[in-house]
């Protein structure tokens, strides 16, 4: 069965360029921003993953991750956090998981940088598609 | 041989009354039987008096009287006594008592003479308090250079020294003195000074001021046996000039090293110091003099006036001196009068150069803004990726446009790369323009303006939102020299932060964005609080603390990193102080002397 993949993200041409690789690529997906409701958008599309953007003006994509997660009917979505800070800060990483520990929150399998390469990128939705999500796997 | 006829007779007739000499003589009831005229005008009548009574006023025999013992062994006495005259005064005599004795070997009666030593005896005591007592030191010395004599205060300090050779008792030598100043006088018989240094008892050196005098017991006569030194102490004085030399080369070293300008101004307008410090501070070469109408012109307007008025020290923490180039150096200064026993003889300042100091602290700002930068640097980064990412996606799209033949794919591609190479161009150049330091522009303003105009720019948004936004202010800040367009661009931003905090805020009741503007201690203030506390908000200053905002690449994109730079570059500082879940305040504090432009010369 052809998965579904729902794009989160605030930028526009963002939205549009992953949509036009995934579906290059395969996929069915849809995408929204921040400002919409997205548990509304994934309970009505039931996505087979979700790629949320983290750096958001209107809200933060940790903030959605947390109402994802703690949703009943969510929780078990794979997620993947894209994010254009760069990799060498890795403070950043560590702020998230220790943000997460906190709250007590699973974390996510796969992080993303932008810009976007693309093997890597089909590379890892293959991944969190066949392991499902890990709830063990801690971002590093 | 015997007398010529006349001279007999004043003997016989004349001799007893005329003598200056009180002469009586008394029974053995020690009446007092017969006297002359001069004892008589000393103790007055005498007739049918005894002479216990005349003499001392007695009622009875004195005890240890000489005339008893003289009537009863028949021998001469001498004796020195005192008495009272007709007059009641005390008066001393030397008292010759001679027995007259009868054919029979008995003494029917006792001649009594008495010298009136008063006047005399009396000099005598004067002179040996004088000698004992007299604040220096006196020795007697024979033609042997024996001490025959020596005062009290000798014996105190040396030791019974009579009999001693002086060289030997004063100097501990076994020879004369070659500057011997008692030799000088007894070969020319004039008075000579000299100085010595004696050793006391316990082996101290004491230094002596000599005078030596010839000891002549008649007038005129070129004969004298004796020398009268007369030494007074000088070591104490001798100490004193040392001591004063001493501190005299320690305050001159002093100030002559000193690394702050040290002047003095006297009374009568002269310049007694001005160290080369100073000199450097002012750039007055070493030869050139300086004048006090010079000083008046280099130094703070109206400080030296205000110097001599003033009970205390004048302080300016942050002034500036002219120096003779025309240059306005930044110096701290201290200046006080000099005052000794209520006389005002001058005043003095010390000037401590502070360019070095505000160089460092230019560096010190400078160095901040580049850490900032840096800090932007990475913060911005994730902006660039996005629109990396939106290009590369733009090129994805052409060239898959391109394969497929989708023209519609084609279309999309194109308008993402331009919009975005666009919007990169606009972000790079704001970057640049952030980074390069451009000079603010002061100018006095209201600080409560600029505040004012914020918060009217953002009334209809916040009311269409339903946020109550106040501005509370002081009306009595000073103007202030302040870029107001930057500390505007300033405060739009920190308000639009709140004004985005409230909205998001989940409760959505009740928020509130108060804007402060106030002065305390000499500082200005604005305060921007909200309670907007959205999840959000709180998140994002947890996990980000580089004061950046991601309000889209529109704006200026650089918010809060604005905001700080041009917040620093007034000399101040910004803070946020956050109570997560309850408000977030930030504040701005700008030190007034620290604004741009506050070190200004005088406008005269």
């Amino acid at each position: 069965m052809t998965k579904k993949i729902l794009i989160i993200d605030d930028e526009p041409d963002i939205r549009d360029y992953l949509m036009a690789v995934l579906e290059d690529h395969g996929y069915i997906t849809h995408s929204v921003d921040e400002k919409e409701s997205i548990l509304e958008a994934v309970t009505t599309l039931r996505p087979d993953l979700i790629f949320l953007d983290i750096m958001m003006p209107e809200r933060s994509g940790l903030s959605l991750y947390r109402e994802l997660r703690t949703t009943p009917e969510t929780a078990n979505i794979p997620i993947a956090l894209l994010t254009g800070v760069t990799s060498d800060t890795a403070y950043l990483r560590t702020a998230i998981s220790k943000f997460l520990e906190e709250e007590s929150i699973s974390s996510t399998s796969r992080f993303i940088d932008k810009p976007i390469d693309i093997p890597e990128l089909l590379s890892s939705i293959e991944s969190l598609l066949h392991e499902g999500r890990d709830p063990s796997d801690v971002a590093t | 041989m015997l007398p010529p006829k006349q001279v007999d007779d004043w003997i016989k007739n004349e001799l007893f009354d005329g003598v200056p000499i009180g002469i009586v003589a008394i029974d053995q009831a020690f009446n007092i039987v017969y006297a002359n005229k001069a004892f008589e005008k000393r103790f007055g009548p005498w007739q049918g008096r005894k002479c216990y009574s005349v003499y001392r006023n007695r009622y009875s025999i004195c005890p240890q009287c000489s005339a008893t013992t003289a009537f009863k062994d028949g021998k001469r006495k001498v004796n020195e006594e005192a008495g009272y005259d007709k007059d009641g005064n005390l008066i001393q005599y030397i008292k010759h008592t001679i027995p007259i004795f009868d054919d029979d070997g008995d003494i029917p009666f006792l001649i009594e003479m008495g010298i009136d030593i008063t006047e005399s005896d009396q000099i005598r005591r004067e002179y040996e308090l004088l000698f004992d007592q007299v604040p220096c030191n006196i020795l007697l010395i024979d033609r042997d250079f024996r001490i025959v004599k020596t005062n009290a205060r000798v014996r105190e300090m040396l030791g019974n020294l009579e009999g001693e050779h002086c060289f030997h008792g004063l100097k501990g030598q076994t020879h004369k003195c070659s500057e011997c100043t008692a030799n000088q006088t007894f070969e020319d018989g004039r008075l000579h000074t000299g100085h010595h240094v004696w050793k006391t008892k316990d082996g101290k050196t004491v230094h002596q001021h000599v005078i030596s005098v010839p000891l002549r017991l008649i007038d005129d006569s070129d004969d004298f046996d004796f020398v009268m030194e007369m030494a007074v102490d000088v070591t104490q004085t001798l100490e004193l000039e040392d001591g004063l030399r001493f501190a005299h080369s320690f305050l001159e070293t002093m100030i002559g090293s000193s690394m702050d300008g040290i002047v003095a101004i006297d009374q009568s307008g002269g310049i007694p110091i001005f160290n080369p410090a100073a000199r450097g501070l002012f750039k007055i070469e070493d030869g050139q003099q300086v004048l006090k109408s010079d000083l008046t012109s280099m130094l703070p307007k109206g400080l030296l006036e205000r110097v001599t008025e003033e009970a205390g020290p004048v302080f300016l923490p942050e002034t500036a001196i002219r120096s003779t180039d025309g240059e306005m150096i930044p110096v701290r200064l201290v200046s006080n009068r000099i005052v000794i026993d209520s006389e005002l003889l001058g005043t003095a300042f010390f000037i401590q150069d502070l360019s070095e100091i505000r160089q460092l602290e230019d560096e010190k700002l400078e160095a901040e803004r580049l850490a900032a930068v840096g800090q932007t640097v990475a913060g911005l980064a994730h902006g660039v990726k996005n629109l990396i990412a939106a290009i590369e996606g733009g090129m994805y799209m052409l060239s898959t446009g391109i394969q497929k033949g989708d023209v519609d794919r084609l279309k999309k591609g194109v308008d993402m790369l331009q919009r975005n190479v666009g919007r990169i161009s606009a972000f790079v150049k704001t970057f640049l323009d952030f980074s390069k330091g451009r000079a603010i522009k002061v100018k006095l303003s209201h600080p409560e303006d600029i505040a004012q105009e914020v918060v009217e720019n953002y009334a209809a948004e916040a009311k269409k939102l339903g946020i109550i936004l106040t501005h509370e202010c002081a009306n009595d800040i000073e103007p202030a020299p302040i870029d107001y367009e930057s500390m505007h661009e300033c405060l739009t931003n920190l308000v639009g932060n709140a004004i985005d905090a409230c909205r998001v805020s989940d409760d959505g009741m009740g928020t509130f964005i108060r804007v402060k503007t106030y002065e305390k201690e000499k500082v200005i203030l604005y305060e921007v609080a909200d309670n907007g506390c959205g999840i959000d908000y709180d998140l994002r200053k947890k996990i980000f603390t580089t004061f950046f905002t991601t309000k889209g690449l529109g704006g200026t994109g650089l918010g809060l990193l604005m905001t700080k730079k041009i917040v620093q570059e007034h000399g101040g500082t910004i803070d946020l102080e956050s109570e997560p879940g309850k408000r977030t305040v930030f504040r701005i504090s700008l030190p007034r002397n620290r604004l741009p432009g506050i070190v200004a010369e005088d406008e005269d």
